[in-house]
């Protein structure tokens, strides 16, 4: 049994009542507290449950000492709970009808060691017998303006046509914030990190048919079924713009993502030969992906590589034009005629008036 | 620094120009004093209006670092760029970077292979 059917995945974005199971009580400065205090910031609309066994409250929301103390219904769990008790938790969460469970929490199998890896099975054995979906563990789960749910209170509320699929948490933060003081927004966007149920591919083909996302960014560090995320990033391409940055390309990268979300490395040739093959644009870094971002929302296609540049400074300009032409763009030369008018109104001297067109 | 009207003019007859596909504005606020910030002000005020009615597609490459004293100078020149909905990039490196990367695949997508 599965709470949603086909690759549908909007009652995971936009659930009716949220719980936070694990928060912690009596620390306000403790990271348990990022979920409550973004939800907070978003006002998320619907019921909001804290669950510790401890009881008590924060800011005056009671804090429920178990799920089944809670009155209402729970659709979306957010755990912080340790990894040990996360198994435990799904069962809890069966008996309550929750749909799905985001367990920011690590210490599975990105840890290398055996006890976690041992429980992450036992996380996968759980949600398959419950039906219950996860994302993760070892991620910050879901950011989507449009329902107000945010793991970061500074996250833009407004939505854009941007969606986001990330492994790391961190960067997708990154991202986020480096382009929000450039205008761009974001329909829907998920750090999912070890992926042990809901994976790339799953969200990768819901962006795809999602109709408030025109371009989907990706952060991978690796992919659980290769042959389907190969099927998910071509039909997506075909649709939309996909600008993907794959981490753990190189031998120290791909130790690192190792440990970061228990991914296995990949091949530098194979990603860049399935990014060209798919129509997708590779991006090596996230500055470069911000700029892709910008390019692609801001910039109508100009239907070719030919570019005027105007602007100011004569070293400025012989800098900017080898960038431009170096990168396969071309800068041609203003014709005659064009420099006649310019010059009917512009005096020579100081200014350039070629192309780049230098008004010092 | 030069007149934002004759700038503009310029950029006027330049996007009627159908030897290019796109136009960018570039500068290096590095180099601008801060007394200059003013008149660079204007010229993006123009810059703007001009691209509402451009026949090409515009974008703008302030070029900039990340020291106190520069964002101190050059952040509301920014913020003001952003507003334009104009893509706007910080170097110029980057911007050819990327322009290059979209341009190549739109060139995929439409079937073109690139000839450069």
């Amino acid at each position: 049994m599965t709470y949603f059917k086909d690759g549908n995945l909007d009652p995971l974005f936009h659930p009716v009542s949220i719980a936070l199971a694990g928060i912690t009580v009596d620390n306000p400065e403790h990271w348990t507290r990022t979920f409550l205090d973004s939800l907070l910031e978003f006002k998320f609309e619907g019921p909001l449950y804290l669950v510790n066994p401890k009881g008590g409250e924060i800011g005056g929301i009671k804090v429920h000492q178990s799920f089944a103390d809670i009155a209402g219904d729970v659709d979306y769990v957010i755990s912080t709970v340790p990894a040990g008790a996360a198994p435990g938790l799904i069962e809890e969460c069966a008996h309550k009808g929750v749909k799905a469970v985001h367990f920011c929490t690590a210490g599975f199998r990105e840890t290398g060691e055996e006890e976690g890896a041992i429980l992450e099975p036992q996380l996968v054995e759980a949600s398959r017998r419950t039906g219950i979906r996860i994302i993760g563990p070892n991620c910050m789960g879901i950011y989507c303006p449009g329902s107000r749910i945010s793991f970061n209170v500074d996250f833009p509320k407004e939505s854009g046509p941007v969606g986001f699929i990330s492994q790391s948490g961190g960067n997708t933060g990154s991202l986020v914030q480096r382009v929000k003081s450039r205008g761009i927004r974001f329909s829907k966007v998920v750090s999912y990190g070890n992926a042990c149920d809901l994976n790339e591919c799953d969200f990768l083909e819901y962006l795809a048919a999602d109709s408030e996302t025109k371009i989907i960014g990706l952060y991978i560090e690796g992919v659980r079924d290769g042959k389907r995320f190969r099927q998910a990033l071509r039909k997506a391409a075909e649709k939309k713009a996909v600008i993907l940055l794959k981490g753990g390309l190189t031998e120290g990268g791909a130790g690192a993502a190792a440990g970061h979300t228990g991914s296995l490395a990949g091949n530098e040739v194979i990603w860049d030969s399935l990014c060209r093959q798919s129509g997708v644009i590779q991006v090596h870094s996230l500055e470069e992906f911000a700029d892709c971002l910008v390019t692609l929302r801001f910039m109508p296609d100009p239907g070719g590589r030919r570019v005027a540049l105007i602007g100011a400074g004569g070293g400025s300009s012989v800098l900017i034009a080898d960038e431009f032409e170096r990168c396969g763009l071309r800068v041609p030369p203003l014709p005659g005629k064009i420099r006649e008018r310019i010059r009917e109104f512009t005096p020579v001297a100081g200014n350039i008036l070629r192309n780049p067109i230098d008004y010092s | 620094m030069t007149e934002p009207e004759k700038l503009l003019r310029t950029v006027g007859i330049i996007s009627r120009w159908d030897g290019i596909d796109f136009l960018i504005w570039f500068i290096d606020l590095a180099w601008v004093p801060v007394n200059e910030m003013e008149n660079v002000h204007k010229m993006i005020d123009g810059i703007m209006a001009e691209s509402r009615g451009a026949l090409k597609p515009m974008a703008i490459v302030a070029q900039t670092d990340i020291s106190p004293e520069q964002i101190k100078k050059v952040g509301p020149f920014l913020e003001k760029c952003v507003s334009s909905e104009l893509p706007v990039y910080y170097s110029f490196g980057t911007a050819a970077n990327a322009l290059h990367l979209v341009v190549s695949h739109n060139e995929r997508r439409l079937g073109k292979e690139a000839d450069h």
